[in-house]
């Protein structure tokens, strides 16, 4: 990149929590597109993000929550590091419940807790070059949140996601993430 | 189609775990896979017990997919190698530790776990508790490494440690060595302390009990970055941020 390059990079992330009970396929997703993220080539990264984009964008009535956060750089190497630690705080979300320790973590509710309230939370973040308006604003209503989805697919298409990533909380389809757990963890969401 | 496959296979190795879970650190002493060589899919670090678990491509029939245990040593793929298409994978060899060989840009995932006593002191006999887990990526091989001679010397099969964990990804390696007894010594003269694994294998094996912390779910996370990190510079702000959430 040359000293007098005008590049614009964004790195932003899109949270959603949906009602497991309007999809329960969705564990089944995540952890389907999380495996292929994890597969070690991009391009594989970019297209499981996309198709998560793309299954949310299909179930709109499943949303619940929504949030998002981005910030925009002129430098290519402060993105990536803005980047590491945006991964960093998504993750530091939840508990990481990794191959086979999963289920040795104690994550028992207690009964009182209940199973009325469970929500799953999908975090995307995504990185470009440019600039997207649908991606840089914030997300308030259904139509922000259908536009800035649509924005991460079409960006998968044209093979401009420069990150993809993807969280997701409770990692198995029988763990809870509670109405508590949520507000804890996830205190920016803003219900839609 | 075949990612899916994989996806799937995956999801069925991973519930097999789950019903009979192994105690950590004292993993399977035998490879499950008969000698051979394996694409490898993902493979991923504990550094709390230093396992490695390596999920591979064409495991023959009867045989699980997933490797665990920490008696894994790691080269990186020659550039002729590379050149010539060669991807990521995993060769078990009877009676030898099994070898990963990773492109340069293959990336583990790195599973962190604080660790504390189990009652405020690490006194004999106490059982130290993890806390808190964090999901970060390590790629051993990634790191801008001078000089043809250390670059050679990633061509064999070594012990690694990796470096000292930090918030985002782990780049590079911490020590290395041609057993895990010498890999650990030049850790512990690189960073004055025992690699983490290290420093609890002498307790046993731990608890995993997140007290403290039960008002977070499990969850996961994986990602991929294209971008270059560059020379590292003084953190620059960014010219502007948006949305609503703002990050703790």
């Amino acid at each position: 990149m040359g000293f007098f390059s005008r590049k614009r990079y964004v790195v932003t992330t899109v949270t959603i929590a949906v009602d497991p009970a309007d999809v329960p396929s969705v564990h089944q997703l995540l952890s389907g597109a999380s495996t292929r993220v994890r597969g070690g080539e991009h391009h594989h990264a970019s297209e499981a993000v996309a198709d998560v984009s793309g299954f949310l964008l299909s179930r709109p009535s499943a949303w619940t929550h929504v949030s998002n956060h981005g910030a925009v750089f002129k430098d290519e190497g402060a993105a990536a590091r803005y980047g590491d630690e945006v991964f960093a705080d998504c993750a530091a979300r939840y508990l990481s419940s990794n191959a086979a320790g999963a289920d040795e973590v104690g994550l028992e509710v207690s009964a009182a807790e209940g199973r009325a309230s469970n929500h799953v939370v999908v975090m995307l973040t995504v990185a470009y070059q440019g600039a997207n308006a649908a991606l840089e604003k914030t997300l308030a209503t259904r139509t922000d949140v259908d536009q800035a989805l649509s924005g991460i697919v079409a960006l998968h298409h044209r093979d401009a996601l420069e990150i993809a990533a993807l969280h997701y909380a409770p990692a198995h389809a029988n763990d809870l993430l509670t109405d508590d757990r949520l507000l804890v963890n996830f205190p920016e969401l803003l219900a839609v | 189609m075949n990612t899916l496959l994989v996806a799937a296979a995956l999801g069925i190795v991973l519930s097999a775990c789950a019903e009979q879970p192994e105690p950590p650190g004292r993993g399977p002493s035998a490879p499950t896979l008969p000698a051979g060589t394996y694409e490898v899919q993902s493979a991923g670090y504990e550094d709390v017990t230093g396992t490695y678990s390596i999920l591979v491509l064409g495991a023959p029939a009867g045989h699980r997919a997933l490797y665990r245990g920490a008696d894994v040593r790691m080269a990186r793929i020659t550039d002729e190698a590379l050149a010539a298409g060669k991807a990521s994978h995993l060769t078990v060899d009877d009676g030898q530790a099994p070898t990963l060989y990773l492109t340069p840009d293959f990336q583990l995932s790195y599973t962190h776990s604080v660790v504390e006593p189990s009652a405020g002191s690490l006194a004999e006999g106490q059982t130290p508790v993890i806390v808190r887990q964090e999901t970060s990526s390590w790629s051993p091989f990634a790191s801008a490494m001078a000089g043809a001679a250390v670059a050679n010397m990633l061509f064999a099969p070594r012990y690694y440690f990796p470096p000292p964990y930090a918030a985002g990804a782990l780049r590079g390696y911490g020590s290395a060595g041609e057993s895990k007894d010498l890999a650990k010594q030049q850790y512990s003269q690189k960073f004055g302390r025992e690699p983490q694994s290290g420093r609890l294998s002498r307790t046993g094996d731990i608890n995993r009990a997140p007290r403290a912390d039960s008002l977070r779910s499990s969850g996961k996370g994986s990602g991929s970055s294209r971008l270059g990190k560059g020379e590292a510079s003084p953190p620059r702000k960014p010219l502007r941020t948006f949305g609503g959430g703002r990050r703790r």
